[in-house]
């Protein structure tokens, strides 16, 4: 990896957990190991920075979802799986590619932070949650139809709770603890609803 | 109502919204009137006016939590409350904390970006999260007693459903959801939840 893949990918980790306007040249640098004068060679200023990041993991973000998408599944319940597993697998290949496991709950929280400064991002992620809820609507609809589910239920807002879940790893406390605890814990509430929402 | 603690609450409230960094005392001086003399007969930096904000804003958090706690006797209760609370905008004036759960939420962001001058920030959170869990919790199994809920549902399970429920304002945010539809959303979730664990 060249130098300046690897100033934007740790100063993207820095930003998503630190937070944008939090975070300053002197803790970019102690993360990076760069100089004033390296930062300037590469970057305008911290904007750029942050941009050069975001285009980055929004980039794998936009695939991601894109093949999210085309899984299919017989059942509401292998669909919830199918997904869980693949959430999960995005985390872990996140990991190889920053060195730190992004969750989409931190990207969120990023962008909607600098769209005020850059709205395209914010765009893009409200664009994607609409289609993804839009998404959960329908394959919950289907199973109502198809009598897995109670069909007394509005979907739509079963498929807001079901989004409540992924925001899991928004905790208070700066990085997310590990992967394998959050994923469990979303599995388990997965599962209660599921309990409870069979027909 | 003292000055001193308009100004503070006013701060609070602009440094939720805006984020700490991005608020200017000059900010502070237009939005309250006051004249940079007055600022700094009471406060000797930002960062001086933010600790007493974030004092006021933990402070606020502990009372209505303890009244709140002290008044639920059942789950419904709890999911009506946190309803009622949702009811009021979170905005900008004095009074906009009496609205916990937004704020809590839309805080998020702050308190990020405050944690490395305030670590023990953090801690409180953590405490304030899991005093409300454990109440959930309470709540739950003494509704479960009653036979007001389903006794297999795993308690702490639930307890994060809920609670995760109430955090989903960040994603209703983030689709660009206003405020009043966010809350009727979550509104609607938190019915619909109860409605699936209520005994009928």
């Amino acid at each position: 990896m060249n130098k300046e893949e690897n100033i934007i990918r740790k100063s993207f980790i820095v930003f998503l957990y630190r937070g944008y306007n939090a975070t300053s040249f002197v803790e970019l640098s102690a993360e990076t190991g760069m100089s004033k004068g390296t930062f300037y060679y590469y970057f305008r200023d911290k904007k750029d920075l942050l941009k050069a990041g975001l285009d980055k993991y929004t980039d794998c973000y936009k695939s991601v979802v894109e093949k999210e998408r085309q899984i299919t599944a017989n059942s509401l319940r292998e669909y919830i799986n199918l997904i869980l597993n693949f959430k999960e697998e995005c985390i872990i290949h996140s990991n190889d590619m920053f060195g730190k496991c992004v969750f989409d709950s931190y990207y969120l929280k990023l962008v909607c932070e600098v769209g005020y400064i850059l709205p395209a991002y914010r765009k893009f992620a409200a664009d994607t949650l609409t289609i993804r809820h839009n998404d959960w609507k329908e394959k919950i609809e289907a199973a109502q139809k198809n009598g897995e589910v109670k069909s007394d239920l509005d979907a739509s807002t079963l498929a807001y709770s079901f989004f409540s879940i992924f925001i899991n790893t928004l905790d208070l406390s700066g990085e997310p603890i590990s992967q394998e605890a959050i994923f469990l814990k979303m599995r388990m509430q997965f599962e209660q609803y599921y309990e409870l929402i069979k027909a | 109502m003292d000055l001193r603690n308009d100004i503070t609450e006013v701060a609070l409230c602009l440094f939720i919204e805006k984020g700490y960094e991005l608020v200017k005392i000059s900010e502070i001086l237009e939005v309250t009137n006051i004249s940079k003399g007055t600022f700094y007969y009471h406060y000797s930096n930002k960062e001086d006016i933010l600790k007493e904000a974030l004092s006021i804003y933990f402070s606020r958090l502990k009372q209505i939590r303890i009244d709140a706690f002290s008044k639920q006797k059942t789950l419904l209760d709890y999911l009506n409350w946190t309803t009622t609370q949702l009811d009021v905008k979170p905005v900008k004036s004095g009074n906009s904390l009496k609205y916990e759960i937004l704020t809590e939420t839309m805080a998020i962001n702050l308190m990020t970006e405050v944690v490395h001058l305030f670590p023990d920030v953090t801690k409180r959170l953590l405490k304030i999260r899991s005093e409300r869990i454990f109440h959930i919790e309470k709540l739950i199994i003494e509704s479960k007693k009653r036979g007001e809920i389903s006794s297999d549902i795993e308690t702490s399970v639930l307890a994060r459903n809920i609670m995760n429920i109430e955090i989903n304002v960040i994603v209703l945010h983030a689709m660009n959801i206003n405020i009043e539809n966010a809350v009727n959303i979550i509104k609607e979730e938190l019915k619909q939840l109860y409605e699936l664990i209520r005994i009928k």
